[in-house]
């Protein structure tokens, strides 16, 4: 892979990959890089390669949380590190470090589906095949986290009906 | 299917929640395009040939470091008994490669046989690994 | 103002005790009877739910199976969540022409299903289940294709009702069975447990179709179904003999007396999987476990210990093994005791092996048994209608009352559904409690009910 391509991927992708892998494991940033070095050694380089990058990232960063659960430091680390999840953009309407607490507060299952969405950009068929169910379940998945998101942050969501 | 982030009818909180954006990465892209260019440049042997013999001496140091001393399994008794040649020795079995797998596929065995259809992921290397026997033991029913 | 407050008051607590009762507890799942078709039907074997034999072909299922799987993945169509809801959507309700566009996609997959469903045999060529291999041959993808295949075939099925084609709509089901039984042939039990799960589908399916007014009667095409329909012996027999595939010198530890060396690297490999070590006690009981069977002490010295320890911990293994073989070769009702038995005496053992296997392979087993009742009750359910059609819309007094067929025994006691049939209001009832284990839902059982005849 050409180098100006891999560091297109990374601009694309790096950050939300990081974010990805946070949901797991307190380094991130390895198991990204590991996935990146991986990639460049690809011939010929993935068709979907946002997907191929997110499993290669989850299979990483699970392998990490497994290593890290033998050294018991799992659960401390995940806890000191929510409140650098996200930057609050120009026009943030929400609080960074208060979306964290409650994105953390959610099942895993339902925070991977929205942390691939939302910010992986995976459609929920790609996450349907990443996480190992049929991509009605992720969007249920998907729906239940942003519901229970918006209990804990106090959203109101008049458009659209109760889900 | 239509995917309710897509087009203008965006939910509040679906944009509220797009407005923060993950955290910058800070990786050593140096390092990385270093690592990126080496992998990419190498044939195929190089990464095969480095993989096993790193695999091989990473396993062998991890399998010395971390197995505990067996308690009195293994003893070594000289006792007069006859050469027995068995024929078909044991595979040789690897550390962590084989076990996984093993415990992986018990794992997702329970799985199947608890949520029916529903228990199957979309391929084997998806299926997480349990961390030790005694944690998969416990968590079946 | 004041009565005003009581009158809201009392409001409220009703409201709140309204609001706190406890949900209706959930019931078994009712199925209508619908009277049967009145024209003569061409034989007690016009339909049936596997490919005619006459229609079979010489060849291996395995691979078109694998090809339908294929061709399903490669389809260009992707489909939706509400496309999927079509194989759980009422016929009547059924968006026909979406159907038939959806089907169109996937023509030669159900194609392909179908000459697979049409072959004579089915043999996966899986090779044997090793502790060191197996990740190798896990089919896991496929199984994914089939169980979309599974819903495939509902859709189909259900527009096939919908219009009234019972023809068409039979050998769609023929499909559906074909794939289930062709999976629970052989192979690992996570393959069977797949097989059992299209079975259940399908006899959903078949649940729907005697509820549809003028529909023919499947008794005889259930009753020549294989029994067990999913016979999960083979791949729990298979699964149980996992170690002594990959340790192949464990079956001569009872004929030969190992070297040192040799019985070492046997206890490392086996015992070394299962982060097992042993300690004095057990070379105690192990020791003691062969003096039991008749060893002699000069004998037992001559072993290496390790050797020693691997034949009570085969020995054991071995012994529950053998219990859960033997369970396996009776017919369910003889089968539960033995094998509830064995289940709680590997439990008690220090087995790790046992203790890994035996909760999936237990289920597994009591899978096939639910799935054995549950093509039971639906004979059962036909056998009624047969008896509603040939004596005016009546319903039995007494299920033993009904002699048009043979009645069907419950493959759980071995004893007939009698216990389960009642006349409500002149109407028939045969109500089968959920099935085993306790917890199970109380939907999986069954409440099958002959309108009466003035409601046809």
């Amino acid at each position: 892979m050409e180098p100006e391509r891999l560091s297109r991927l990374l601009d694309e992708h790096a950050a939300s990959l990081v974010l990805y892998a946070r949901q797991w494991c307190s380094a991130p940033e390895d198991v990204v890089q590991e996935a990146f070095i991986k990639l460049a050694a690809q011939r010929p380089p993935p068709d979907n390669l946002a997907g191929w990058l997110y499993r290669v990232v989850r299979n990483g960063a699970l392998t990490a949380a497994r290593a890290e659960r033998r050294r018991h430091r799992h659960e401390k680390t995940v806890a000191r590190q929510t409140a650098t999840w996200f930057v609050a953009g120009e026009s943030a309407k929400l609080d960074a470090e208060i979306a964290a607490a409650a994105l953390q507060s959610l099942p895993l299952e339902q925070r991977e589906t929205l942390v691939a969405h939302l910010w992986g950009g995976l459609t929920f068929e790609q996450i349907g095949e990443l996480t190992g169910v049929s991509s009605s379940t992720a969007h249920r998945r998907y729906l239940a986290g942003l519901s229970a998101l918006r209990e804990r942050l106090g959203v109101s969501c008049p458009n659209h009906p109760k889900e | 299917m239509s995917e309710p982030s897509e087009g203008v009818n965006l939910n509040d909180l679906e944009v509220a929640l797009r407005g923060l954006r993950p955290r910058p990465e800070t990786l050593d892209r140096e390092v990385l395009m270093y690592r990126a260019g080496r992998a990419s440049a190498r044939g195929w042997g190089w990464p095969l040939a480095t993989l096993v013999s790193t695999a091989l001496a990473l396993g062998l140091s991890v399998a010395l470091s971390i197995r505990p001393a067996p308690a009195t399994a293994y003893v070594d008794v000289k006792s007069p008994q006859s050469d027995a040649v068995i024929s078909s020795p044991s595979p040789p079995f690897t550390e962590d490669a084989e076990f996984g797998a093993w415990l992986r596929y018990i794992h997702l065995q329970e799985k199947v046989s608890l949520n029916g259809l529903d228990g199957l992921p979309p391929s084997f290397e998806a299926e997480e690994i349990p961390s030790s026997v005694d944690s998969l033991l416990q968590s079946m029913q | 103002m004041f009565r005003r407050f009581v009158i809201v008051a009392c409001g409220m607590i009703v409201a709140g005790v309204l609001l706190a009762a406890p949900a209706p507890p959930e019931g078994p799942k009712v199925i209508r009877l619908a009277p049967q078709a009145k024209v003569k039907e061409g034989g007690a074997f016009r339909y049936r739910l596997l490919p005619d034999p006459r229609d079979r072909t010489p060849g291996n299922a395995a691979p078109l199976w694998r090809l339908a799987g294929d061709a399903l993945r490669e389809a260009r169509h992707k489909i939706t969540e509400e496309e999927f809801d079509f194989s759980k959507m009422s016929p009547q309700k059924l968006p026909r022409k979406e159907v038939r566009i959806l089907l169109g996609h996937y023509v030669a997959t159900l194609h392909l299903a179908r000459q697979a469903a049409c072959r004579e045999r089915c043999n996966w060529e899986l090779p044997p289940l090793t502790i060191q291999a197996i990740q190798e041959y896990l089919p896991l993808g496929m199984l994914q294709q089939w169980r979309f295949l599974a819903s495939l075939l509902c859709i189909q099925y259900r527009l096939q009702l919908a219009e009234g084609r019972f023809d068409d709509a039979a050998e769609t089901l023929q499909i559906g069975f074909a794939l289930s039984h062709d999976l629970c042939s052989e192979g690992m039990v996570v393959q069977n447990l797949v097989g059992i799960a299209i079975a259940a589908i399908m006899l959903g399916q078949v649940e729907e179709w005697i509820q549809t007014p003028d529909s023919p009667n499947l008794y005889w095409a259930l009753s020549a179904l294989p029994r067990p329909f999913c016979d999960v012996r083979r791949s729990i027999e298979h699964e149980l003999n996992t170690i002594h595939r990959s340790y192949p010198a464990l079956r001569r530890l009872r004929r030969e007396t190992l070297t040192e060396r040799q019985a070492e690297e046997l206890a490392k490999g086996v015992f070394g999987y299962l982060r097992k070590t042993a300690d004095e006690n057990d070379l105690k009981r192990a020791r003691q476990h062969l003096l039991d069977l008749g060893r002699s002490e000069k004998e037992i010295d001559a072993m290496p210990k390790n050797q020693v320890l691997l034949l009570w911990y085969l020995d054991e293994y071995d012994r529950v093994r053998d219990d859960i073989l033997k369970a396996l070769a009776l017919p369910t009702w003889q089968a539960r005791r033995i094998m509830e038995a064995a289940i709680e005496d590997a439990r008690a053992k220090e087995s790790t092996i046992l203790r890994l296997l035996l909760p999936a392979l237990d289920k597994t087993w009591m899978a096939q048994m639910r799935s054995e009742r549950d093509f039971a009750r639906i004979r059962c359910a036909e056998a009624l209608r047969l008896y509603a059609k040939s004596h005016e819309g009546k319903s039995p007094a007494k299920w033993s009352d009904i002699t048009e067929v043979p009645l069907p025994l419950d493959p759980l006691t071995g004893k007939g559904f009698d216990d389960f049939y009642q006349v409500k209001d002149g109407r028939g009832i045969l109500e089968i409690p959920t099935p085993p284990p306790p917890g199970m839902p109380a939907s999986l059982g069954r409440r099958y009910e002959l309108a009466a005849p003035r409601d046809r």
